[in-house]
């Protein structure tokens, strides 16, 4: 008992202390908060474009057919396009879709942290942009009646009404999305960012013991997404007791 | 394209159709200003589709509606002739018709042309250039309204109160009146001020809508579409999501804005407001007019059998 105590404190001093490994895993830690804040970001920018894109195609379409011209062409082709975008971010994986980015979109640009935000943000678009379709469609209908019997343009009563209401839903969905995210972005190590897996796994190569840093990289994410997903339920909950 | 008569709203042969469903079978009626028409009629008879085809929540399959001496329903204004006439494919045509029959003339050649061409036939065509562009703006501008300045003028109360959800009963009333009338905040907040006072609900300024009862809401909801000082107003059965206790407040306040020269269009299943302030009843069943009078002739001599009919089981 004794013996294996003192082993790992030994294993613990080798993995973290000697050469000052645990800031590693600090510098990986934050670059994994990085990608994924950004990427989120990112993925709202993105979200946001194709839900309004689609719903206003939806809403839209019976009365723009019938007149036709171009307002419906542009808007009937953004709709393809972003059925289009739908259908292949979530019909391919992630890796793969993080390593076209890296060696054949942007081959050129030194700049992986952006790499991969930027396709981290893409991937993320496409669920967003689900959570908030389903924001808007939860939104009772009359609010937007209301809206466009005052005189307000669908723009507008989307702006004013419905996109507010929609808010209080979607945002811990949000959130979640961010939760996930953290956990996703575990993979960019492919395209040799130095996030907190890479980290531990460099670890791992210098001193060839894996239990160590690869357990302590897991109790990090493990416990950023308890902590992450406790806030998200109390902002729920918040959400959901007010009044308005 | 103008009427003689002005009519504030002028209604013409409208027709609505949900797929194969008939809601609308050809309505026509004009509303004066500071006139208060109620609508009555079975329930499904098709009543709230026309209230909302007047401000175009529903598009009209057929028909016009018209504000003023202002078209609101969308005809499309490709089809006038003078546009017509500037389109490459009526040159087209006109050259192969002229061709074809050296003998006829350019005018009658034109009048059938007009005849025969259809919207479709120009929607490949529609950037022809800035004669074209100019004279459709010019025939639109002369002969529409755009449907968010007509809404802006047509205000409308709804059975379920729509209230927005997320905006304090102030902001409610002025949010409208600021965006897209640019009234100053000032200006908006006292105008809302002095409207919630005459409803005696001031002291509700800055409560959110699921503070209210059903009467206050719908109270605040009027208040709302007044606060854009439309030229009338739309009602589709304002007291029908109520508690009996509540339809009182809401009827007395509709009552006093009648009695103020408003212009109304009420959907209602209360007669005893149809009779009390009703300038003209209609009832609609089956998508059509069947009746229409005022109401001392309406209710004490109706004429069409399903009208007594309704009447004898709504009257008890
Ligand atoms: N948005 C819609 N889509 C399909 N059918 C509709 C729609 N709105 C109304 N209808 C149909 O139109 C008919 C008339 O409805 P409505 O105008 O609401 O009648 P009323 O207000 O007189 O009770 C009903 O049969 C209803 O099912
Ligand atoms: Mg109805």
């Amino acid at each position: 008992m004794k013996e294996w105590f003192a082993d790992l404190t030994q294993q613990f001093e080798l993995n973290f202390i000697t050469g000052d490994r645990w800031t590693w895993l600090l510098e990986g830690f934050k670059m994994t908060l990085v990608i994924t804040f950004f990427a989120t970001l990112l993925g709202i920018a993105i979200g946001v474009v194709i839900a309004t894109v689609r719903s206003s195609y939806d809403k839209n379409k019976e009365s723009m057919k019938k007149k036709g011209g171009f307002g419906y062409r542009i808007l009937s082709f953004f709709n393809g396009l972003c059925g289009l975008y739908l259908t292949v971010i979530r019909g391919t994986p992630v890796v793969v879709q993080l390593l076209i980015m890296y060696f054949i979109i942007f081959a050129s640009s030194t700049n992986s942290t952006m790499v991969a935000v930027i396709s981290f943000g893409i991937n993320s678009g496409a669920y967003v942009a689900e959570i908030f379709r389903g924001g808007i469609m939860s939104v009772d209908k009359g609010q937007f009646e209301a809206g466009r019997s005052l005189g307000f343009n669908y723009i507008q009563t989307m702006r004013y009404i419905v996109i507010p209401q929609m808010f209080k839903i979607v945002l811990p969905m949000l959130c979640n999305e961010f939760i996930v995210l953290i956990k996703e972005t575990s993979i960019a190590g492919y395209v040799g960012i130095r996030d907190l897996t890479k980290a531990g796994d460099l670890i791992r190569g210098r001193t060839f013991s894996a239990f160590m840093p690869l357990i302590a990289v897991a109790l990090i994410y493990l416990a950023v997404v308890i902590i992450f997903t406790k806030l998200v339920k109390r902002l729920e909950r918040r959400l959901r007791n007010s009044d308005h | 394209m103008t009427t003689e008569k002005k009519a504030l709203v002028k209604v013409d042969g409208l027709y609505k159709y949900f797929g194969s469903n008939r809601v609308l079978r050809g309505i026509s009626a004009e509303i004066d200003k500071g006139e208060v028409v109620v609508v009555i009629g079975p329930s499904g008879s098709g009543k709230s589709t026309f209230l909302r085809c007047l401000n175009l929540l529903e598009e009209p399959t057929y028909g016009e509606v018209w504000l003023e001496d202002k078209l609101v329903t969308p005809v499309d204004p490709y089809l006038h002739a003078d546009v017509i006439e500037l389109s490459k494919t009526y040159q087209k045509l006109f050259a192969q018709h002229k061709s074809a029959h050296p003998g006829a003339s350019d005018e009658s050649i034109k009048e059938e042309l007009i005849k025969k061409i259809k919207v479709e036939d120009l929607l490949h065509e529609k950037h022809e250039g800035k004669a074209y562009k100019s004279l459709m703006k010019k025939i639109y501008d002369e002969n529409y309204i755009n449907i968010n300045l007509a809404r802006q003028k047509i205000g409308m109360v709804f059975q379920q109160f729509n209230l927005f959800e997320n905006l304090t009963v102030i902001d409610n009333i002025t949010l409208a009146p600021m965006k897209l009338l640019k009234m100053s905040k000032e200006d908006a907040t006292k105008k809302a001020n002095e409207l919630l006072e005459r409803i005696g609900l001031l002291d509700k300024a800055d409560a959110y809508p699921v503070q209210l009862s059903g009467g206050q809401k719908q109270r605040i909801a009027i208040v709302r579409a007044l606060a854009m000082d439309p030229d009338v107003l739309l009602f589709d059965e304002p007291t029908s999501a109520l508690d009996p206790e509540m339809v009182g407040e809401v009827l007395d306040v509709m009552k006093e804005l009648a009695k103020s020269g408003m212009t109304m269009v009420v959907v209602t299943h209360e007669m005893g407001f149809a009779k009390e302030v009703a300038s003209r009843v209609i009832f609609i069943d089956e998508g059509v007019i069947m009746e229409e009078n005022t109401p001392e002739e309406f209710f004490s001599n109706p004429q069409n059998p399903r009208l007594r009919d309704f009447l004898s089981k709504v009257l008890i």
